[in-house]
């Protein structure tokens, strides 16, 4: 199989990690509601394949509202993107409790599976309430969930079948594959060394506990505060389509580290940063052979702290696309900070599989720097993964297909 | 002969080959000598280690025969001892 392909491969069950399965609601007719711009090209697309829904399904009315010559159009369609709480460009098209913006191979599918759906539930039409001038409930409004067999369109690949999976998953994947990233391993690895030394047992337990704790509340706290942010900026367009570049250029970068470390004679630890590493092992030193134990974890919390903070900038990415992944679902604060919490204990597992070994056979246990370049290339496809879904089919996201 | 091995106390590569390495020259009886990078970085330098760690190096005498950089299997170790060992 080609590198390629099983790039493609990857990116496939990555794209099948973001889905979901969704409730439903009442009504009998199904109104399709096309908010359209006489001079969008989409819009015409669009136009033709519903006119050719029409015809196919006997079930559906499609009403046609143009905007920019129909000021009541224009005001239905303000409405209707202040109630769905989604500012998309036409064209729009509302069926149900869901909203759709703009059109591709893969509106025309959700659009067909929206038909198909609320051929056999029941529903409501948000449209219609609005219209009528009735208050909205919050579970009026539906979700484009996948359920296991559903398919959705990538570019290259076609039609791929997604199963039912969730953000709980990729919390577990993103942060397995971001602890494998070990830019802050060789910290606790020296911390061991020298902890082993150590007469005291408990005493080397409380600082290494006391410093992977540290580590975990620094990387939740800059995981809280990137969330805030992408919850504020999560209706920009064109910040997510930027942070979709980023990931996409970031995670070519890890691809291309891939291939190059592929070709690579000798897989070991890298000599670099010479002074400052000494500045480290020297206040690690001077930490462990402190004779109080609390000067001794608070001087940890603070080295935890700063190593964490200064190596994050080597694995920020896949922290700052999980967050904005969170972003885009519509979740309470609370979930978001489980999902955050579940992230940092995969993401810190190796690191605690590490520790604990050492700790209890007061041996210590290297991990192979051999995997390093499949985490540089899973965690590229991750980037470039988002990065692509973030571009051009940000509703998979949100877990609202 | 003689081997002299250069690593580093947070290097989890060197953590990985030093049993392997231990194992297979006790066997053959012959002793290594640690250089830590950090530790004593002159003696280090002084055998030109490069960017990769662990290092080992197998000397004849005051001749290098042999240098192996980073994680290796014992497979493949061994078929570059071979020869040299016998």
């Amino acid at each position: 199989m080609s590198f390629i392909r099983k790039l493609l491969l990857v990116l496939t069950a990555l794209a099948a990690l973001f889905t979901f399965a969704p409730p439903i609601r009442a009504e009998e007719k199904i109104n399709v509601y096309f908010f359209y711009d006489r001079v969008c090209v989409h819009c015409q697309a669009e136009k033709l394949v519903l006119e050719e829904m029409e015809t196919r399904f006997s079930n559906i009315e499609v009403h046609y509202l143009e905007i920019t010559q129909v000021p009541e159009n224009n005001a239905l369609f303000e409405q209707v993107k202040e109630a769905f709480e989604y500012n998309g460009l036409t064209p729009y098209t509302v069926i149900g409790g869901v909203a759709l913006s703009g059109y591709n191979e893969q509106v025309k599918k959700d659009i067909e599976k929206l038909i198909a759906r609320y051929s056999r539930t029941d529903y409501v039409d948000v449209v219609a309430k609005i219209i009528a001038g009735e208050p909205l409930l919050e579970s009026d409004f539906d979700t484009l969930g996948f359920s296991a067999g559903d398919t959705v369109v990538i570019p290259i690949l076609g039609e791929v079948t997604i199963d039912s999976l969730s953000l709980g998953l990729a919390a577990v994947v993103i942060g397995i594959v971001d602890g494998f990233n070990p830019c802050a391993m060789w910290v606790l690895i020296f911390l061991i060394t020298m902890l082993l030394h150590e007469q005291n047992r408990k005493r080397m337990w409380i600082l290494g506990v006391t410093f992977l704790l540290a580590s975990a509340v620094v990387y939740f706290l800059f995981m809280v505060a990137w969330l805030n942010i992408a919850l504020s900026v999560v209706a920009i367009g064109w910040i997510r389509i930027l942070i979709g570049l980023v990931a996409f250029g970031f995670g070519s970068m890890n691809i291309v580290k891939f291939v190059k470390e592929s070709r690579a004679k000798d897989v070991g630890c890298e000599v670099t940063t010479p002074t400052r590493r000494q500045k480290i092992m020297e206040k690690i030193r001077d930490i462990v052979t402190k004779k109080s134990l609390l000067p001794a974890m608070i001087g940890i919390i603070v080295l935890a702290a700063s190593v964490n903070l200064i190596e994050l900038a080597c694995s920020a990415g896949l922290p700052l696309l999980f967050t904005q992944i969170l972003a885009y679902n519509q979740l309470a604060y609370g979930t978001y900070l489980f999902y955050i919490l579940l992230y940092i204990l995969f993401f810190l597992i190796d690191d605690l599989i590490v520790f604990t070994i050492a700790m209890v056979t007061l041996r210590l246990t290297g991990v192979t720097n051999r995997y390093q370049k499949w985490s540089h290339l899973v965690g590229g496809a991750i980037m470039v993964a988002i990065g692509f879904l973030l571009v051009f089919f940000p509703n998979i996201l949100s877990f609202q297909f | 002969m003689r081997a002299v091995r250069i690593g580093a106390m947070w290097c989890p590569s060197c953590l990985i080959m030093r049993n392997v390495y231990d194992k297979l020259f006790k066997e053959r009886g012959i002793a290594i000598e640690d250089v830590d990078i950090d530790l004593s970085p002159a003696a280090a330098n002084g055998y030109q280690p490069g960017i990769i760690l662990p290092v080992l190096i197998l000397f004849d005498g005051e001749k290098e025969v042999l240098r192996i950089v980073g994680e290796k299997n014992k497979k493949e170790i061994l078929k570059r001892l071979e020869g040299l060992l016998s």
